[in-house]
């Protein structure tokens, strides 16, 4: 099965960036909308990438990060990361 | 969710691997092997940049699943047939393999970061890709104990 991305979901995660939340609860929000069958951490780098207009590399965080905090990365570092690139292509 | 299944046979003799392509756009192409939760490619070509990056994942290392190898091929692969002009290879190493293998390289005054880079699973990618020119973008940390590096591969 071929996955989309969700209008909705990408206009949700553009309206949290600007009230500037941070990148972790953004993607926690995230995992709660999307269908729980489709790979989680593709799906949110991709969701990413969409929204901000990034390239993967500047997404690479989402790998390394789980939402139970037993990824490599923990939401701290997810968030210093991500708000490397976020911020300015939301804040126009 | 919809659009068109595409179908793609594993490589003979490996054990586990159930390719299913999930997107195969001209920017991103995402696959997972349905055998293997932890197994997976996913790559993209950057609009601006033409930069191909890619994260390939096969989680745990047992010696089944789809080999990354072969998993960075047929990403690759895709992306010339949608007519992309590959400028390079940018990979950002935060954690993982590549990151684990400079740190272990440039420990206790070793190899430079570039020498360390260039030892890299990523780099022996981008070198069968003819992406032989290593450039560190960024390094964050010391020898040894980096915590991030910016590459970026060119012919």
């Amino acid at each position: 099965m071929m996955l989309t991305l969700e209008q909705d979901h990408l206009s949700r995660l553009r309206e949290q960036a600007g009230r500037g939340l941070a990148p972790s609860q953004m993607l926690r929000d995230l995992l709660s909308r999307i269908n729980p069958e489709e790979p989680r951490s593709p799906v949110l780098a991709w969701y990413l990438m969409h929204a901000f207009g990034l390239e993967q590399h500047q997404v690479a965080a989402v790998f390394g990060w789980d939402p139970n905090g037993t990824g490599p990365l923990d939401d701290a570092r997810l968030d210093e990361l991500l708000a490397r690139h976020i911020p300015a292509k939301v804040g126009g | 969710m919809s659009g068109p299944t595409l179908v793609v046979l594993p490589p003979a003799g490996v054990v586990a691997c159930e390719p299913d392509i999930q997107a195969a756009t001209s920017t991103v192409f995402l696959l997972r092997n349905r055998r293997k939760p932890g197994n997976f490619i996913m790559a993209s070509v950057g609009v601006q940049t033409g930069n191909f990056s890619y994260h390939v994942q096969n989680l745990p290392k047992d010696g089944t699943g789809c080999p990354g190898r072969w998993l960075v091929q047929l990403a690759w692969e895709h992306f010339l047939r949608q007519g992309c002009a590959i400028a390079g290879i940018r990979g950002e190493w935060i954690f993982g393999d590549n990151l684990d293998q400079v740190n272990a390289l440039t420990q206790r005054g070793g190899m430079s970061v570039e020498d360390a880079a260039r030892q890299t699973w990523s780099a022996a990618r981008a070198a069968e890709r003819g992406m032989r020119t290593l450039a560190v973008l960024a390094a964050d940390g010391t020898p040894g104990q980096y915590r991030s590096i910016d590459v970026l591969f060119t012919p």
